[in-house]
C-alpha cells in the first residue's frame, strides 16, 4: 500500500469510526455536502431524497456540469449553523475544507467523510466507489464507472517525443503534472508544460515564459464571469502566437472535480491533437 | 524648464523606456529585444517584445506622466503641498468606478465603460473634495476630506468585489488598491491613452493661471484669470487622466506626491515648468517601479503601488516633518 493510499484509508476509517459504526449498516437518509466535488458525486450517485444540502457552488454552471441537477436543492456555505439543524447522518467535506466545521460535527457524533482529491483516472473511480459505498448505491457506482471508462477517448499510442500542451489557467497558472488535467493530457498523448519546463507542482507561468516555451497546443481555461485573473488568458499576444488549431478552450467545470466529465475534457484535447498538423 | 533639466529628464525617460523593453521574465539579449521591436528576429521574440513588453512600457510612461502632472496641478491649484490624486481619494474612487463596471460584466459588453467608470469615480471624488475643502486652501480639511473619500471608496470596492460573481474577484482587491501592469496589452493602451491625453491638454491649458495663482487668488483675478474656470479645468483634467489610468492599472499612490516635490527646486518653484517636468519625472519613476515589480519577484509579481509607496511614504513623512519645523 502506498503512503497516499494508507493516509486515505485512515481518513475514511476516521470518518466511519466517528459515526459510531452505524453508517455502514443502513443507507444514510440526510446527506450533506460542503464541497463542490462531493456535490457532483452526490448528484450522480445518491437518490435525490437522500440529499439534505449541497455546497453553494453546486448550482454555479461555471464550475460544475451538474448545476441543473442541483437546482431546487437546499444549499449551504459550510457553516455549522446551517448544517446542524439539518440533523445530517453523513457529511462530505473536502480534503482541504473547513477543518473547524469537521471537528465540530464530529463532536456531535455526525460522521464526516473527507473526500480525497482525485489526481488520476483511477482516483476518480476510487472516489465514485467510496461515495457509492457510503450511500448504499454500489450498483449505480459500478454503472457510472463503466460509463466513464466507455466515454474516455482511446489512449494514445506511445510517442517518444510527445507534443507539449500548455494547460493555462486563471492568473497564468499551469497545473501540476499529477492532476486530472495532466492525466487527461498524458492519456491523449501530450506532455504537459509543467513537465516540459521541469516545474514542481502547480506553478505560475508568465506570458513571456509561455511564449518562449512555444508549446504545440495552448489549452486555456474557459469561464464566463469577469475577473482580472483571466487577463493573461485574454492577452492578444497569445492569439498572435497560437493561431487557429493551436488553441483550444476547455471549460473549467469539466475537470475541476474527479467525475466522469473529465472524459469530455479528454476528448476536447484528443480532437485538438488530431487537428494539429502532423 | 531649463534646458539642462529637460535634457536630463528626457535621457532618463529614454533609458527607462529601453530598460523596460529589454528586461522581463524571458531572458532576451537587449540587442535582440531592440531589433525585434523593429521587426527583426523570430516571430516569438517579436510577439514578446511588441505585444507583451511594449504596451506595458507605454502604459507605465503614460500613467506615470498622468500622475506626475495631476499631482503638480493639484498642488498648484489647492496651494497645498500634500495634494495628489491618491491622497485626495481620486485614485480610490476611480478604482471603485472601474470595479463596478468590470465585475458586473458591463465592460465586456461595452469596452469604453471601463475608462468611463474610472473617470466618473475620480470626478466624483475630486469634485467632492474641491467643494468640501478646496476653496479654503486649508491643508487639514483637504487631507481629512481626502482620507474620508478614499476610505469610503476602498470599503465600497471591497464590498463590490465580495459580491462579484467570479470567485477570484475577492482576492483582486490587492490589484485595485496597489496597482499593477502585469499582462496588460495594447487594448488597455487604446482604452486609456485618449482620455489621459485629453486630461493633460485640459491641465496644461491652465498653466498660466497656476503661475498667477502663486501670487494669491485675488491677484490672479485682477490679472484677468477666471479662477472658477481654472479649477473646473484642472478637476476635469485630473479626473479624465487619473480615472482612465486607474481603470487599466489600479490605484498607484505617491507618484503624484513625490515627483513635484523632487522637481520643484529644480524649476525655480514655478508651477508652469513644474507641470511638464513632473509629467516626465512621473513617467521615469513609474517605468522604474514597474521594472522593479517584475524583476523583484518574477513568479508572483509585486504590485506597482508597493514599490511607489516604499519610496513615497517615507518621503511623505519627511515632508510633514520638515513642514512642522518650518511653517510657511
Amino acid at each position: 500500500m502506498t503512503l497516499r493510499a494508507a493516509a486515505f484509508a485512515i481518513v475514511v476509517a476516521a470518518g466511519l469510526w466517528s459515526g459510531g459504526g452505524g453508517v455502514a449498516a443502513a443507507a444514510p437518509e440526510r446527506v450533506v455536502s460542503t464541497h463542490l466535488c462531493a456535490d457532483v458525486l452526490l448528484l450522480l450517485l445518491a437518490d435525490r431524497s437522500q440529499i439534505a444540502s449541497l455546497s453553494y457552488f453546486a448550482t454555479d454552471g461555471n464550475f460544475t456540469t451538474e448545476a441543473d441537477a442541483a437546482q431546487g436543492l437546499p444549499l449551504n456555505h459550510g457553516l455549522a449553523e446551517e448544517i446542524l439543524p439539518l440533523a445530517p447522518d453523513l457529511v462530505f467535506a473536502g480534503a482541504f475544507a473547513a477543518r473547524p466545521l469537521s471537528f465540530l460535527l464530529r463532536r456531535q457524533n455526525i460522521p464526516v467523510v473527507d473526500l480525497p482529491l482525485a489526481d488520476s483516472f483511477e482516483e476518480i473511480r476510487r472516489n465514485i466507489r467510496l461515495v457509492a459505498g457510503l450511500l448504499g448505491t454500489e450498483a449505480r457506482g459500478a454503472r457510472l464507472i463503466a460509463a466513464f471508462d466507455a466515454a474516455l477517448p482511446p489512449a494514445a499510442a506511445p510517442d517518444p517525443t510527445p507534443p507539449v500542451v500548455a494547460l493555462y489557467w486563471s492568473k497564468g497558472y499551469t497545473p501540476a503534472s499529477a492532476s486530472l488535467a495532466g492525466a487527461a493530457a498524458r492519456h491523449v498523448g501530450f506532455v504537459d508544460l509543467g513537465q516540459a519546463l521541469g516545474l514542481d507542482g502547480a506553478a505560475r507561468v508568465s506570458l513571456e515564459t509561455l511564449l518562449l516555451a512555444d508549446p504545440a497546443l495552448l489549452a486555456k481555461a474557459g469561464r464566463d464571469a469577469a475577473a482580472l485573473a483571466d487577463l493573461p488568458l485574454a492577452h492578444p499576444a497569445l492569439r498572435g502566437a497560437f493561431k487557429g488549431p493551436r488553441t483550444v478552450t476547455i471549460p473549467d467545470k469539466l475537470w475541476v472535480c474527479g467525475a466522469p466529465s473529465v472524459a469530455d475534457a479528454a476528448w476536447l484535447m484528443s480532437d485538438a491533437r488530431k487537428r494539429l498538423a502532423p | 524648464m531649463k534646458p539642462g533639466l529637460a535634457i536630463g529628464l528626457g535621457l532618463a525617460l529614454v533609458g527607462a523606456f529601453l530598460a523596460s523593453l529589454t528586461l522581463g521574465a524571458a531572458s532576451i539579449a537587449p540587442a535582440d529585444a531592440l531589433s525585434a521591436l523593429f521587426g527583426a528576429g523570430d516571430a516569438t521574440l517579436r510577439i514578446i517584445v511588441i505585444e507583451v513588453r511594449l504596451p506595458r512600457a507605454l502604459l507605465a510612461l503614460l500613467i506615470g506622466a498622468t500622475l506626475g502632472l495631476s499631482g503638480a496641478a493639484l498642488q498648484g491649484l489647492l496651494r497645498n503641498p500634500l495634494a495628489e490624486p491618491g491622497l485626495i481619494g481620486a485614485s480610490a474612487a476611480a478604482a471603485l468606478g472601474a470595479v463596478l463596471v468590470f465585475y458586473s460584466g458591463l465592460a465586456a459588453m461595452f469596452v469604453w465603460a471601463l475608462p468611463l467608470g474610472g473617470i466618473l469615480g475620480a470626478l466624483a471624488a475630486v469634485g467632492l473634495v474641491w467643494l468640501l475643502a478646496g476653496r479654503s486652501g486649508d491643508s487639514l480639511s483637504l487631507i481629512l476630506a481626502g482620507v474620508a473619500v478614499a476610505s469610503l471608496a476602498g470599503a465600497l470596492t471591497a464590498l463590490a468585489l465580495n459580491f462579484a460573481p467570479n470567485p477570484f474577484a475577492a482576492s483582486e482587491i490587492m490589484f485595485w488598491m496597489m496597482g499593477s501592469l502585469a499582462d496588460r496589452s495594447f487594448e488597455h493602451v487604446w482604452l486609456a491613452a485618449p482620455f489621459m491625453a485629453a486630461g493633460a491638454w485640459l491641465i496644461l491649458r491652465q498653466a498660466p493661471a497656476l503661475d498667477a495663482l502663486t501670487l494669491g487668488p485675488d491677484t490672479a483675478r485682477t490679472l484677468g484669470f477666471d479662477m472658477g474656470r481654472t479649477a473646473r479645468g484642472i478637476v476635469l483634467g485630473v479626473a479624465l487622466g487619473v480615472g482612465a489610468a486607474t481603470a487599466v492599472a489600479g490605484a498607484i499612490g505617491f507618484v503624484g506626491l513625490v515627483t513635484p516635490h523632487l522637481l520643484r527646486p529644480l524649476v525655480g518653484y514655478r508651477p508652469r515648468p513644474l507641470l511638464l517636468a513632473s509629467a516626465l519625472g512621473g513617467a521615469v519613476l513609474t517605468l522604474f517601479a514597474d521594472i522593479g515589480a517584475r524583476l523583484a519577484a518574477p513568479a508572483e509579481e509585486l504590485k506597482l503601488g508597493v514599490l511607489t509607496a516604499l519610496v513615497g511614504a517615507p518621503f511623505f513623512l519627511y515632508l510633514i516633518y520638515s513642514q512642522r519645523r518650518n511653517p510657511q
